[in-house]
């Protein structure tokens, strides 16, 4: 990674460009010219792409626009400038893995290959959803109650001591501080005292959300916080200093990126470029060993769950596993809301790319694209690991066939129809008393999966 | 040329994106005596088209940005034709993501259509500290303010708007419009917000009802 002193300097004295240009004019401009030199297309019919010689291309292109346009520090209105071989030699010293955790509950996170027949490790929880107070550990301790969860990622609370959170605040701060110590106890009512956090979420500046670094909260060498970028090829003062923050505590690192399609980064092909040099940049910029990133949030209708979309990422994923050593962990993020039929095919679709691409672990699912209160449980993350199981094994053009049958059973075909499914909150389908599914929920799940292998390839049941 | 060539013109370099031809076209139609309101009304159809194809995923953000720009810049040589004040058709709207909050993109949808219907909007960006909305509201004298909001923690400060407008004694002056991901109608009217609309789309129609009310 890039020393931090060194990217202060670059931020301060690097070349001044205002945003709209950036955005509207150097950034748009130089990755159409580069899908067209890399000769990079979208196919409808290859929603999972196969083709290594297209990774190849992406990934050149990729390294080529950080080259040609870097990143810009919204804060200075300076390029910070990258150098081709720094970029690379940064990839080249990736660990391949990370660890979080401690005691009985420590674990190893490691990256995945093209077709790996390894399963993604699944880190879960809401996924910073707003979860009320009444409900954030009931929540919390279903997903940590679910034995294939190795790592929890917290959830947004709505409120502190029944008030409004307001950003900025000293609320926001003491927010963000008990987010993370009220997962531990969800992770310790559930018997997992020592599984690993990501966090925070509550809070919205750098300073709050530091604020989650404390003595029974995120702890050094076991847990890890989560660093944003902006979007597209954007940091400002606010991101690098959470990454310096847990970079001198010794607090694991999640870069993080939401990227965004029919945005400034434009469509399929120049979004999959975009996202892309983003997740290489993010290594040498923040430094943590491993990408936590969404599929690129639709500009028109903010779903994720449309074909383009997860083309965009799968090449993404699968040109990282081709040509790096990072840890691909993406979010998995329904459009449709907890416990409806399209929910689960959502989740399976996205779950297809991930197995298949070579993500080393899967954060979620959560529901609503995060954005409906108290719509997410465990049972979320039951249904995305034992889709992971079922693609296991599958190549990527057999991938491709499936995903794209659950694409059009869920409308995700099509971009002007597409309709998001209400949700059911978590007390509507689990028992309060013992955190367990309802019969109903679980009675969905069973039948979807029939109706999966019925009509699919896939086997849920070996 | 006939008027419609002229005007199909117009039409072509906007949905073309050609800031230098739509002016000349706009010109053009000025200097050849079409009537100035043939003239909007065409350049709004363009934009509507860029609209459109923009949800069906045919052009991106930037577009639509650099043709509300170029269609602001045409709809000013018109109005000066007119010979009214700059907006009076649709009214002036200042806008922002609220204090504490950075996600910019709905917002910036949302002020691309506003242009694109004629208003003249005045964005003020990202993290938007609430009384800068009035301070620019009273600058600008604006109809309307319009405050973005995408998470629980800046969905307050909505409130805070309303509220110093209000101690302001501004209420009759400035509308208030909100919207944002988890904001919705109720939350709209828990913190007396004079509107709230659900996309970009809607959000026009909603300014448009605001200030001819
Ligand atoms: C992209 C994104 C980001 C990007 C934003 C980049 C940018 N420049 O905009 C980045 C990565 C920087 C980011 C950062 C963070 N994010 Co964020 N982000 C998103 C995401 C995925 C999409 C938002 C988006 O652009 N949608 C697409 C646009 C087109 O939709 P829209 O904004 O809703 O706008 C439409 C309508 O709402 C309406 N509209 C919008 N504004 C207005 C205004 C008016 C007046 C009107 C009438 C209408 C209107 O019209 C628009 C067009 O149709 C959402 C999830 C989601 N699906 O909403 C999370 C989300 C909003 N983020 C979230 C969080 C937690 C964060 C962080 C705190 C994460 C962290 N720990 O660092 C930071 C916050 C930083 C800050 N201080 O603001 C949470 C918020 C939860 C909550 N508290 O309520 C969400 C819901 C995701 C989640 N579940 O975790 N994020």
């Amino acid at each position: 990674m890039i020393d931090a002193w060194d990217v202060y300097l670059r931020s301060t004295e690097g070349k001044p460009v205002s945003e709209s240009e950036f955005d509207l004019q150097i950034l748009p401009m130089r990755l159409m010219e580069l899908a067209k030199e890399y000769d990079i297309t979208y196919d409808p019919e290859v929603v999972i792409p196969s083709d290594r010689g297209l990774f190849k291309s992406v990934f050149e292109a990729a390294i080529t626009l950080l080259v040609d346009v870097g990143f810009l520090n919204t804060s200075t209105g300076r390029i910070i400038a990258f150098d081709e071989y720094e970029l690379r030699k940064d990839l080249r010293l990736l660990p391949g893995e990370y660890r979080v955790g401690e005691g009985n509950d420590a674990y190893c996170v490691k990256r995945r290959d093209l077709e790996d027949k390894s399963l993604p490790t699944i880190v879960s929880g809401p996924t910073g959803a707003p979860l009320t107070e009444e409900y954030f550990i009931p929540i919390m301790q279903s997903y940590a109650m679910e034995p294939s969860v190795k790592e929890m990622h917290t959830a947004t609370l709505l409120t502190i001591n029944d008030h409004e959170i307001k950003s900025r605040t000293t609320a926001e701060m003491m927010a963000a501080r008990r987010e993370i110590t009220l997962t531990r106890e969800a992770t310790r009512r559930a018997g997992r005292p020592g599984l690993g956090i990501t966090g925070t979420m509550s809070g919205t500046t750098s300073e709050a959300q530091c604020f989650g670094y404390g003595p029974d909260a995120l702890r050094s060498g076991c847990d890890r916080l989560l660093v944003s970028m902006l979007n597209e090829l954007k940091v400002d003062w606010d991101v690098l200093k959470k990454a310096l923050f847990a970079q001198q505590n010794n607090l694991g690192i999640a870069n993080c990126m939401g990227p965004v399609l029919g945005g400034y980064m434009g469509g399929p092909e120049t979004t999959l470029i975009g996202h892309t040099a983003e997740c290489i940049a993010s290594f040498s910029l923040l430094g943590g060993p491993s990408i936590n990133h969404t599929l690129p949030n639709d500009a028109a209708t903010g779903h994720k769950i449309f074909s383009e979309n997860i083309f965009a990422m799968a090449g993404t994923i699968a040109t990282l596993a081709e040509h790096t050593k990072a840890v691909s962990t993406p979010y998995c993020s329904p459009a449709s809301g907890m416990a409806t039929e399209n929910f689960i095919y959502e989740i399976a679709a996205q779950a297809g790319m991930f197995a298949a691409c070579g993500s080393g672990s899967v954060l979620g699912a959560n529901g609503s694209n995060g954005a409906e209160i108290d719509a997410y449980s465990g049972m979320n993350a039951r249904i995305l690991d034992e889709s992971l199981k079922a693609f296991l094994g599958k190549s990527l053009e057999e991938t491709n066939e499936i995903v794209i049958e659950l694409i059009k059973h869920y409308g995700g075909d099509d971009v002007m129809n597409y309709t998001q499914q209400p949700p059911k909150r978590f007390h509507e389908v689990y028992n309060l008393k013992t955190l367990k599914p309802s019969n109903e929920f679980v009675d969905l799940w069973e039948n979807a999966k029939a109706n999966m292998e019925a009509t699919t390839s896939l086997d849920f049941f070996e | 040329m006939s008027e419609e060539a002229l005007l199909q013109n117009v039409y072509d370099s906007l949905t073309g994106l050609n800031e230098a031809k739509t002016i000349e076209a706009t010109k053009e139609c000025i200097d050849s005596g079409v009537e100035p309101e043939k003239v909007m009304k065409r350049l709004a159809d363009a934009m509507i088209k860029i609209g459109d194809e923009f949800n069906a995923r045919k052009l991106f953000l930037p577009h639509v940005v650099i043709a509300a720009g170029i269609m602001d810049k045409a709809n000013k040589l018109v109005l000066e034709v007119l010979d009214v004040a700059e907006g009076a058709g649709a009214g002036k709207i200042v806008i922002g993501t609220i204090e504490g909050d950075i996600h910019e993109l709905g917002k910036s949808i949302v002020a691309a259509m506003l242009k694109t219907a004629g208003f003249e909007v005045i964005d003020l960006g990202k993290d938007v500290q609430v009384k800068k909305y009035l301070e620019a509201a009273v600058a600008e004298d604006a109809d309307i303010i319009a405050c973005s909001s995408l998470m629980s923690s800046t969905m307050p400060y909505l409130k805070d708007v309303v509220d110093l407008r209000n101690d302001m004694g501004h209420q009759d002056r400035f509308k208030v419009m909100v919207g944002g991901g988890p904001v919705n109608q109720t939350y709209a009217n828990q913190v007396g917000a004079d509107a709230y609309a659900e996309d970009a789309m809607e959000a026009v129609k909603v300014a448009q009802k605001l200030v001819s009310a």
